[in-house]
């Protein structure tokens, strides 16, 4: 398991998603650290949950209107905690993954061999995620 | 899967960085 404080690459890929102009992703942070030391911890992200932002109960606002509520499609908006959580998750996967397949880890980068061993590594998970389960 | 790596490969000096892969990944469906 990767501790999502431990070392300097992981410091770096969380301050460099915070510095990104992703929406909500900011107060999603803040949210999801639950003690204010500015950074979270892998518990924090663990048991984030989703839940929409601007509505802490979860329940839905009261308008008086009794039509049945129309469905809303899926967006790509972070819209929730647990997405932020979940894109340090993603990208810490990927950073593991990266590194498992970079033979020649002093460049950093990926020939086409690392490559599709990347691509091959990536497919056979169901989620990049559990990489760093 | 060549097609890909020049998909990923945006300053196409054919090899592919991290910054670039976390790039390539957010353009997915999964990202």
């Amino acid at each position: 398991m990767i501790s999502l404080t431990a070392g300097a690459a992981n410091e770096k890929i969380i301050a460099d998603l915070k510095a990104k102009p992703v929406s909500l992703f900011t107060r999603s942070f803040e949210a999801t650290d639950k003690d204010n030391d500015g950074s979270l911890s892998w518990t924090e992200v663990w048991t984030a949950r989703a839940r929409p932002l601007g509505k802490p109960d979860g329940k839905p606002v009261d308008t008086g209107n009794k039509k049945a509520p129309v469905k809303k499609r899926p967006t790509n908006k972070i819209t929730s905690f647990l997405t932020a959580a979940e894109l340090i998750k993603v990208k810490m996967g990927l950073r593991y993954l990266f590194d498992e397949v970079d033979l020649n880890p002093l460049d950093s980068e990926l020939n086409t061999n690392e490559f599709t061993n990347f691509m091959q590594n990536v497919m056979h998970r169901d989620k990049v995620s559990s990489a760093v389960i | 899967m060549a097609n890909i790596f020049r998909m990923a490969d945006i300053n196409e000096d054919k090899v592919i960085s991290f910054e670039e892969t976390w790039n390539f990944w957010l353009g997915t469906k999964f990202g």
